[in-house]
């Protein structure tokens, strides 16, 4: 996990020293071997496979290339695509598949399968290389060793960003400063709102969510759904700053992943904002293949989002809660493209109550996201929307709050676009802008010492999107 | 992408560099790439095999300066007043920086038929057994709820507890009776940084059970040898931190006070140590006053309250009585008094036991009079969760 410690203070400066001393012809395989054992630090049992699909999928890459006959790179890209969608099917969702046959009174053994590290978003960008090479969108590099790298990024390779392959590019010959220290400044970001945000308000909504039925009042759900709320942002967009960062610091280029997702006017520009490269490879590989929004039949827009978000829903998780949460945007999107929301609201105050509405229903959608399963996803809904109160939750719940308003205060604080918003403010003044980045600089360096005390104090957890 | 950096994070990345490789020599980080190297070799990934978060856990514990980063941790936590925010660990703390436990609910069975029947052999066997429930750290439940609004059944698994013992003829003491007798605050009976009670409440308990011991077990002892007037007092302040306290750091919780008391009349003890020499001396044989050392770091000091040790002995002023006190760490400061006017106490810890240990021909062959099980009511329940280090402590085969 990249907020460990050992990957902070012991494979990462190995990394650095050795990527930035070695010959420069080297350097990509270093960074190859090092994503490796990685992996294998993180989940050694399929180390082998992982390394053979990889090897596999660059293979079929390269070859696809050479071929000059389209019907035979049409092959190639299907045996890839099969084969990495094969083992993604296998080890998410065989155990999903076979507990919904138990439910059909069909008696047989769930597996218990461990996932591979990574896997959604390792199959995801060996399916965006193979059909970018079939359509010759990626400029291969010479030596494949790039390719695999790609593949396999340490940075990138637990939870994304799903980059394409045109994505990692930069000069890995010459040393720019510049993007080291763009890289650095996003991987404290990340680091500092992975730990003292995500981490301690999680403290909150695992509590919560962990809570049995019969003693869950009304204001308790919504602090502990407001709280996974912000939580989810900022592990996911710590973690992905995080990435960026580390991709920044080796001299390659990683696309945005994040645009303050909760400034969204509308759920539909919410998936803009919110893990963009997910949204943009299911935009590029399914919702345009099957036509996108570009066609005769009214209906066939509708089908063509149906399927990209059952298959969104599908790929966060193999369960219900998941496919009932992809298919609660797929309805909001529809009724939105329906009914023209919100362009048709004309009025200020009434943008404001569908931006309020809109968040509402993001809320709704995270706590389905979060819930063990689709039964105790409905309990919890009901008790945010009916009224329940519980003596000791209650009183729970002000405790909560008054514990954690620091954080909830900091968390929505930043969820909107205040940097910007001061960088844009004291931009133009060159002693105020000078004290704005002497001010930040201190309050970073505070803010991660303050965020390793935490890893070290023992409230490190897991990131959240790292089973999807 | 690679646009122009500004100045500031120009020189962020540089401290950030620094810092790294300052880091990666401080910790030795040379060595743990031994360490997965060694992981990487394991032929077995089982239950058995090292792993990852082990690695993890040993190479955070001993990073370059841990206690300054624990601290920081602390004082920041202090400086939010939060109260809960190490509530994962089960500790609470409140505006009085005094930590607290919640406890789950037990139905309490298993401790009620292991007792009664280890009771019913006792008595077959002519010998005596006093239960004593030993508080924690508040005697109200209703506290958890009011403070940190959450549910906890300490007191209401001990209330329930000792009310079926007590249906069932087992002689009890329950030591919150005689704290809501005697008007006592029962913060003042422990150590605000650490779940043990002090020495102090150890002598005040100590009382209480010779008391029983008189009333239930046909002991003639005078109680008023237990009066603090006859003990010289030794008082630090601000000196020690507690097991929680560690935890929480501190700069959170501050520094305890420490009292030590010794019998201000003369004592003559035989100790028995484990391998079965004895040996010849006083009061002070007990107590291990080496760990009361201003110089020493707090966190890496032992605790304070073990300085009190439990040690098998013979008073040779007491001609009567053969007690056994099956405890737990609170007993740190029972035994040593109790020992001061009955002329046998063994004490026996039986998480330390191994399973094959028979308690049961381990006391008629020890020819014990008396039998008295003390223990801090958070050992009720323990039971439910075999994890726990104290699944043993209701044992009593």
């Amino acid at each position: 996990m990249i907020t460990d410690m050992t990957f902070l203070f012991c494979f990462l400066p190995i990394a650095l020293a050795l990527y930035y001393f070695l010959d420069n012809k080297v350097k990509e395989f270093i960074l190859f071997i090092l994503s490796l054992l990685f992996y294998a630090v993180g989940s050694i049992k399929y180390l082998f496979i992982f390394s053979c699909s990889v090897a596999i999928t660059v293979l079929l890459g390269r070859t696809m290339t050479k071929a000059k006959k389209n019907c035979n790179k049409k092959i190639l890209l299907i045996i890839g695509i099969v084969l990495n969608t094969g083992l993604l099917v296998y080890y998410k969702y065989t155990d999903f598949f076979i507990s919904n046959l138990k439910l059909s009174f069909i008696e047989c053994k769930t597996k218990n399968i461990v996932l591979p590290l990574g896997i959604s978003f390792f199959t995801f960008k060996s399916i965006s290389y193979l059909v970018d090479v079939y359509k010759e969108r990626a400029k291969l590099e010479v030596n494949p060793i790039h390719d695999a790298l790609y593949l396999s990024f340490f940075a990138q390779i637990q939870s994304g960003p799903l980059s394409r392959y045109n994505d990692m590019s930069g000069n890995k010959n010459k040393f720019d400063f510049d993007l080291f220290a763009e890289g650095v400044y996003r991987f404290l970001i990340g680091f500092c709102k992975k730990i003292l945000i995500a981490n301690v308000l999680s403290n909150v909504s695992t509590e919560i969510f962990g809570t049995s039925f019969e003693k869950l009042s009304t204001s308790y759900m919504w602090l502990g759904s407001i709280c996974f709320s912000l939580q989810l942002f900022y592990d996911f967009s710590g973690y992905s700053d995080m990435a960026i960062g580390i991709t920044n610091m080796f001299g390659y280029n990683c696309p945005e992943n994040f645009n303050y997702p909760y400034m969204t006017e509308s759920v539909s520009r919410f998936w803009r904002r919110w893990h963009i490269t997910l949204s943009s490879w299911f935009r590029d590989y399914i919702y345009i293949p099957l036509g996108g929004s570009r066609n005769k039949h009214k209906w066939r827009v509708y089908f063509n989002l149906f399927a990209v978000w059952l298959l969104t829903g599908i790929w966060h998780g193999a369960a219900w809660n998941f496919i009932v949460w992809g298919m609660g945007y797929f309805i909001a999107i529809s009724v939105e493209r329906l009914l023209g929301l919100p362009q048709k609201i004309n009025s200020f105050i009434g943008k404001i109550i569908y931006r309020v509405l809109t968040l509402v229903f993001i809320n709704f959608q995270w706590t389905i996201f979060n819930s063990k399963d689709l039964i105790s996803a409905l309990v919890r809904i009901k008790k945010m929307l009916i009224f329940t109160s519980n003596k000791i939750t209650d009183r729970r719940t002000a405790f909560l709050l008054k514990d954690y308003a620091f954080f909830i205060v900091v968390a929505i604080v930043f969820s909107i676009p205040v940097i910007p918003w001061i960088e844009e403010k004291t931009k133009n003044n060159k002693y105020m802008y000078a004290l704005y980045e002497i001010l930040s600089s201190i309050i970073i360096v505070g803010a991660f010492i303050w965020a390793i005390s935490f890893v070290v104090a023992g409230q490190n957890n897991p990131f959240a999107y790292a089973n999807f | 992408m690679s646009g122009k950096s500004s100045a500031s994070k120009k020189f962020l990345s540089i401290i950030f560099v620094f810092f790294l490789f300052v880091e990666f020599f401080k910790n030795g980080s040379y060595q743990t790439i031994d360490v997965f190297l060694d992981y990487f070799k394991q032929k077995n990934y089982d239950e058995t095999a090292t792993t990852i978060k082990e690695i993890e856990n040993k190479y955070t514990s001993e990073i370059w300066k841990h206690r300054e980063l624990i601290d920081i941790n602390g004082f920041m936590a202090g400086k939010l007043n939060m109260h809960g925010l190490y509530s994962d660990m089960g500790m609470y703390i409140t505006d009085d920086k005094y930590i607290v436990s919640a406890s789950e609910y037990t139905s309490t069975d298993y401790e009620v038929n292991e007792t009664v029947d280890f009771r019913n052999y006792l008595e077959e066997n002519g010998i005596n057994l006093l239960y004593v429930n030993e508080p924690t750290k508040y005697i109200d439940d209703e506290l958890f709820i009011k403070e940190f609004g959450v549910e906890t059944y300490s007191n209401q698994n001990a209330d329930l507890f000792l009310k079926r013992i007590k249906q069932e003829g087992v002689n009890t003491i329950d030591l919150r009776d005689n704290i809501r007798e005697e008007n006592i605050d029962v913060s003042d009976l422990f150590y605000r940084t650490d779940h043990h009670w002090t020495t102090a409440a150890g002598l005040w308990a100590t009382s209480i059970m010779a008391d029983g011991l008189n009333k239930y077990c046909g002991y003639n002892i005078d109680t008023s040898y237990f009066d603090e007037d006859r003990f010289i007092k030794n008082e630090w302040k601000e000196c020690w931190l507690g097991e929680q306290g560690r935890k929480m750091s501190l700069q959170y919780v501050g520094l305890d006070d420490y009292t030590e008391l010794k019998p201000n009349y003369k004592t003559s003890f035989t100790f028995e140590e484990s391998d079965g020499t004895t040996y010849d001396g006083n009061f002070d044989g007990f107590v291990d006053e080496s760990i009361y050392n201003l110089d020493n770091d707090v966190y890496e000091n032992g605790s304070w309250h073990y300085s009190y040790n439990l040690k098998n002995c013979i008073n040779n002023n007491v001609d009567t009585g053969k007690v056994l006190i099956i405890g737990d760490s609170y007993a740190h400061v029972i035994q040593p008094f109790l020992s001061l006017q009955v002329h046998e106490v063994d004490c026996i810890i039986l998480r330390n036991y191994e399973r094959n240990f028979n308690l049961r021909d381990f006391i008629i062959s020890s020819k014990y009079d008396t039998v008295i099980i003390a223990y801090a009511q958070f050992m009720i329940g323990a039971h439910d969760d075999p994890e726990s280090a104290n699944y043993r402590m209701f044992m009593f085969k």
